[in-house]
Order: C-alpha cells, then sequence, then structure tokens
C-alpha cells in the first residue's frame, strides 16, 4: 500500500466515521392528491386546457406535502387541474380546498398557479397575480 | 525505507480511528432532565424540563417523556418539536402507591435509536398504600433513597443566587437575585424554590437500566402509529394491504397506509394533540386478520432498585406533605385543557349539498325504511342473507352498486349492520353521489351517516378492526389560579428565566406553609457541564 492509498484510507474513513450517524429514518409519506372523477364537458367546440398534452407538474399541497411528477392539463373554462392517476388510471380533477400552489413544466418554461379567494376560489397564472398588485387596479381577496 | 512507510502507515491507520472515534465523541447528543422538585404526593403534578444538547442533526426533535414503575408505565406523553428545550407537566395518579418511580425523557436519534435522560423521584400515597414499598424494604438488593433534600454539587462561582432575606415570615415576598457569568449557556436557566429538609443532601446514584432492551426498539421522530397486521388463517403476516385509520367524528377524516414485506404498517401525524379515540381496520374484508399495534414508548425496566424507608416515611416532612396535598386537591381549581386540532375543514368524501336529517320526517323504525322513505338516490335492501347499498349518479346516469357506508366517519363494511340505526338514532345522513379518489383510494359513491351519539356505540366494531386511544402530542392546560396557594411546597418554577445582562431579579410569594426551602438554579454549558446552585432560605 503506497503513501497515497494511506492518506486516500484515512479520508475514506473519516468520512464514514462522521456519516456515521447521517443515515435518517425516513418519514416522509408520498403526497395524496384527492379529486373528483373527471368528465368531458359536452357540446363543446375545441379543448378547454390549455396545453393538449400531457405536462409534468409539482403541486404543494395545504399539508405542506408536494407531489412532484404529477401529469396535469390545466382546463382553463372551469379553471380546474385535472390530472391522470396512475393507480387508479383515471382522470380526476384535484380538490382546489387541498391545493396551495403548483407549477406546471412545459418546453423548458414553468408556469407558476397560486390559488386566490374572491367570489370563488380559483387558480390564477402568477404574473398575472403580480400584474395587478403592481397595478393596484383590483382588489385581491 | 519500506519500514518507514509501513510505520507511517500504521500511524495514520491509528491515527484515523482515533479521529472517527474523537469525532463521534464530540458529536454525541446528551438529554439532560430537571424538574421543580424531588419528592411528590400521589395526585400532584410533576413539572419537568429537558434540555438537548450537541443534537445530530438541525432538525426539530419531538420529545417522549413517562414515569414508570417496574415493568409498568404509569403516564406517559409527547411534547412537540422544540427548540432542544421542552417544558411539561405530568399528572401522577391519585393510586400511586408508595414507592421510588422514574423519570425518562427522550428523543429518537437519527437511526432511531432513544438518547435518554433519568431521574429517580419518590412518591407518597396520601390514604396510605404502600405495600409494594413495604415489600422492597424486605430485599437485600433494593436501596434505601431520601428524595427529600437537594441534589448536591460542587460550589459553582459562575452561577449565583443572592436572597436578599436569608430567613423571611410566611406569607410574605421573598427577592432573589441571580447572576451568571457561564458563556454560552444552553437551553435557558431554570429556577425552582421548593421545601427541602436541609439535613437532607444526596448525590444523583441514577446508575439503574432505564428500559428493558429490546432489538425492535424504534423511538421515531415524529407522530407514528405502526403495528403489524396478522392473516389468522394462514398464521403469517400480511402484505400489501390497506389498513384504514379513522375516529368517530362528525367531520370524516381518514388515513391510510399499506403493509410491507413483513406485515408492518405505519402511519404518520402532524398536528394532532390530546388522547385521540381511532379505529383500525382492514379495506379487505375476505380474509380475518389480527392487527398488532407496536407500543409508541420504551418498555419500562424491569427494576428500579430503591425504597422508601421508614424513617422518611414517617418523619413530619411527609406527613406534612400529605396534609398540604390533600389540602390542595380539595381546594385547587380543574384545569381546562384545549381541544384537538382537527385535519380538514371538509370531510374526505369532499362537500355534499345531500344532508336529510331523519328528525324532520315521521320516525322510521330501521335504515331499510329510512332509506326507502325519506332517501333520494339511495336503494338500501335488507335481509338476512343478502343486503346491498346503491347510490344512483344523476350526472352520468349510473348506479354505484359499491357504495361506502361510514357511521360517525367511521367505514362501515358490513352492511346489514346499518339496519339497526333508526330515525331515534341517527342525527343526519349525508349522500355523495361522485366518484372520488381519496389518494389511492377510489370512492364510488359515499353514504355517511351521523348519529345522535356521535362516537361509534351504536354499531358493533366492524370485522377486523380495533379501537384503540392514542397519544398525541401534549398541549399545556391553561390553568386558572387562585386568589393565591395558601400552602405550597413549591414556591416558584421557571425553566426558562430570562438573563438579559447576565442577571435578573425574581419576586417569590411564600406560602403559609414554614420551613426551609432550596431555590435551585441549574443550567448547562454547550458541551453538557451543569452549573448549579443552591440558596437556602428559612420561612418562619
Amino acid at each position: 500500500m503506497s503513501l497515497k492509498q494511506s492518506i486516500l484510507l484515512l479520508f475514506m474513513l473519516l468520512l464514514i466515521g462522521l456519516n456515521a450517524n447521517a443515515q435518517s429514518v425516513n418519514n416522509n409519506t408520498n403526497a395524496r392528491l384527492h379529486g373528483i372523477q373527471y368528465r368531458q364537458p359536452r357540446g363543446l367546440d375545441g379543448s378547454p386546457f390549455l396545453s393538449n398534452d400531457w405536462l409534468e407538474t409539482k403541486i404543494t399541497l395545504y399539508n405542506e406535502e408536494i407531489a412532484e411528477g404529477v401529469l396535469t392539463k390545466f382546463d382553463c373554462l372551469n379553471n380546474d387541474l385535472v390530472f391522470y392517476h396512475n393507480t387508479l388510471k383515471n382522470l380526476f380533477i384535484i380538490d382546489k380546498s387541498t391545493v396551495d400552489t403548483f407549477t406546471i413544466h412545459k418546453n423548458n418554461q414553468q408556469l407558476n398557479f397560486i390559488k386566490y379567494k374572491g367570489t370563488t376560489v380559483g387558480y390564477k397564472f402568477k404574473m398575472m397575480i403580480l400584474f395587478t398588485l403592481h397595478t393596484q387596479e383590483k382588489t385581491i381577496y | 525505507m519500506i519500514l518507514k512507510h509501513k510505520f507511517l502507515h500504521t500511524n495514520l491507520f491509528i491515527l484515523s480511528l482515533f479521529l472517527i472515534s474523537a469525532g463521534q465523541l464530540y458529536a454525541q447528543p446528551k438529554l439532560f432532565v430537571q424538574t421543580s422538585k424531588n419528592f411528590y404526593v400521589s395526585g400532584e403534578e410533576v413539572d419537568y424540563k429537558c434540555t438537548l444538547i450537541n443534537p445530530d442533526s438541525s432538525e426539530l426533535y419531538i420529545l417522549h417523556s413517562d414515569i414508570c414503575g417496574e415493568e409498568k408505565l404509569i403516564t406517559s406523553q409527547l411534547l412537540n418539536a422544540s427548540n432542544n428545550v421542552w417544558k411539561g407537566t405530568m399528572a401522577l395518579p391519585d393510586t400511586l402507591q408508595t414507592g421510588v418511580y422514574l423519570l425518562r425523557c427522550y428523543i429518537g436519534d437519527q437511526i432511531g435509536k432513544p438518547i435518554i435522560a433519568t431521574q429517580l423521584i419518590s412518591v407518597l400515597n396520601r390514604f396510605n398504600n404502600n405495600s409494594v414499598n413495604e415489600l422492597r424494604k424486605k430485599k437485600t438488593d433494593y436501596f434505601p433513597l431520601d428524595g427529600r433534600g437537594y441534589i448536591k454539587t460542587e460550589v459553582q462561582d459562575l452561577l449565583q443566587i443572592t436572597p436578599k432575606q436569608v430567613r423571611i415570615k410566611a406569607n410574605n415576598t421573598l427577592e432573589l437575585s441571580i447572576r451568571s457569568e457561564i458563556d454560552h449557556i444552553a437551553g435557558d436557566l431554570s429556577l425552582s424554590v421548593y421545601k427541602v429538609d436541609e439535613s437532607v443532601q444526596h448525590v444523583n446514584t441514577n446508575n439503574l437500566q432505564p428500559y428493558s432492551e429490546n432489538d425492535n426498539i424504534h423511538i421515531y421522530n415524529s407522530l407514528v402509529l405502526s403495528g403489524r397486521l396478522i392473516d389468522i388463517n394462514a398464521e403469517t403476516p400480511a402484505t400489501k394491504q390497506t389498513i384504514l385509520l379513522s375516529s368517530p367524528d362528525s367531520l370524516a377524516n381518514l388515513n391510510y397506509a399499506y403493509t410491507d414485506s413483513l406485515g408492518e404498517f405505519k402511519f404518520h401525524f402532524n398536528k394532532l394533540s390530546g388522547t385521540q379515540d381511532i379505529i383500525i381496520q382492514t379495506l379487505n374484508q375476505q380474509q380475518e386478520y389480527a392487527i398488532e399495534l407496536n407500543p409508541a414508548f420504551l418498555p419500562p425496566p424491569s427494576i428500579i432498585p430503591y425504597y422508601i424507608p421508614d424513617d422518611v416515611e414517617n418523619s413530619e416532612f411527609c406527613q406534612l406533605a400529605i396534609m398540604r396535598a390533600t389540602v390542595h386537591q380539595a381546594f385547587s381549581k380543574d384545569s381546562i385543557v384545549s381541544s384537538s386540532i382537527l385535519n380538514n375543514r371538509y370531510p374526505f368524501y369532499g362537500k355534499t349539498l345531500n344532508r336529510i336529517y331523519p328528525d324532520k320526517f315521521i320516525p322510521l323504525d330501521d335504515f331499510a325504511e329510512i332509506s326507502w322513505e325519506i332517501l333520494p338516490l339511495v336503494r338500501y335492501k335488507y335481509s338476512k342473507d343478502s343486503t346491498y347499498l346503491r347510490i344512483w349518479d344523476t350526472e352520468s346516469n349510473t348506479v354505484f352498486n359499491n357504495p361506502w357506508a361510514l357511521v360517525d366517519g367511521i367505514p362501515v363494511f358490513d352492511l346489514a349492520s346499518l339496519n339497526v340505526l333508526n330515525s331515534e338514532k341517527i342525527n343526519w345522513i349525508e349522500i355523495q353521489t361522485q366518484s372520488r379518489c381519496y389518494g389511492d383510494v377510489a370512492i364510488n359513491g359515499l353514504i355517511s351517516i351521523q348519529t345522535k351519539v356521535g362516537n361509534f356505540t351504536e354499531l358493533e366494531m366492524p370485522k377486523n378492526a380495533i379501537r384503540h386511544k392514542m397519544q398525541t402530542f401534549y398541549q399545556a392546560k391553561q390553568k386558572i389560579e387562585k386568589a393565591g396557594t395558601i400552602f405550597s411546597d413549591v414556591l416558584y418554577w421557571n425553566p426558562s428565566i430570562n438573563m438579559a445582562n447576565n442577571s435578573t431579579n425574581v419576586s417569590i410569594k411564600t406560602s403559609y406553609e414554614k420551613g426551609t426551602y432550596a431555590a435551585v438554579a441549574q443550567t448547562y454549558d454547550q458541551q453538557g457541564k451543569l452549573y448549579q446552585t443552591v440558596s437556602l432560605i428559612k420561612v418562619e
């Protein structure tokens, strides 16, 4: 064993020693999404969705859980987020009461949405909210 | 040259081992516990403070604390994550026998191993219930413990208590001045002024095994309920099964977990407080299962080799303590316990507009009649051989043949058992006619029945289910102070004294009880060294 190898061994052992207590108990649970089954609207000409592709979305829930990589479509007509449930193999509209924010990833772009409470509860594209706040044209509830 | 190299390698190896062990020793977290006094009477409360030094991670820990007898857990509580200092109060049962008990406080480190701090406490039963203590006096491997005094420590100049008066009259105001020159105090300074027998000083010889060793011990740093599911017929662990957890509530909440390859399951909670009444059952009703829950606390020690000797039991100090505790119990007001925090504002099956109150209709004798007469969109047919429940979804023009049924928020899969519910017993009924997902659980239609009693006692326990009182986070009681305590052996207890400018003054009202009181100030430095100073005051 050369001197270099010895020094390497020393550092490796040191690292092992320092990290001996670093194994953690995984307390995180997967975020659970709740929603109502999605039904295709009748008599609609065109698509209600922001994008017709299923886009990966990061959803932050009110209980601070985060669901990442969820395939969603944003329904602009009804202001709803539709997601594909992998286990139940079905489409559901996520309960607005459970969502805090979500970010849709589209072609290296991030579309951030936040929830607002007005006369009805819905989602707003974050830039629109910032613009509204800046111009002070409307009151945000 | 070769020899020189070998020598160098050996030295490097030894040095590395030394550095590893030194690093681990340095990083070793330590936990300390302090109480407002050492000697208690049954029915009294134990005020304690726990301090963690050198935590092995930046995350916040939750504290488990309990009071144990031999192979017996007397009382326990969970304190929420805090900045490495916890303050709690545990009530001693009035039926607790005279004897020496162990107060344990512990956290789970990063691999779930307990880091524990303990303190022995002496308890006198105020109804002279002392048979266990009498038995221990006869055993040769048990030792006498006199808890009437205070723990003796070395004199320390860095922490000082200066009383304005060393002798003071009963029902008067005592002024104390505290000065500290300790650099980097860990976890605040505590001050307790309690009655002692000045002739008794003892050293903390607490070297007993604080719990029965067990390989399966795992202390989680979160509020967890874990257990195991056994297939009764096959006598093997049941894997990949869904376990449902719910509690009787008008706002239905549901939690679920899956069993792993060992049949084990785990539920994590965040904001629950108080004692929760929960029902755990399997989603699968085809097989017969047994549900075993793991204890959330460490097993109690098998032996606490101490007893309270005769001369202590019969001393004037102890007799006065019993009289005082009795007076205190008789005249103190009850405390108010805050209610628990609800997880959601809506039931787990979502909002529904279909709520029916059977009281608004003519009385109906069973649930089959109720469904036929007053429940729109619901068809319930009861017979001894087969019972079914159907819900009609008007939007999609479909019928849900296997909807969920809830009673007081608890899922009920044996539909025949619902028939005992009549107009007299039911408060309201909600009907959810939608297909929903609740995480991975599909809910195709649901009927929720809230009984007037509301605690799931109108029906028998479902198959494959157990009911459990789960201890969740302790919520401090809101104490109602009367005009002033007439007799008290603890004149002052503050686990976190504000030491701005390294000194402070404290005013304490003495009670009518005469005797010697010890003012004990305690704190730790960042290395875990205890600093304690004691000043004796006579109340005449």
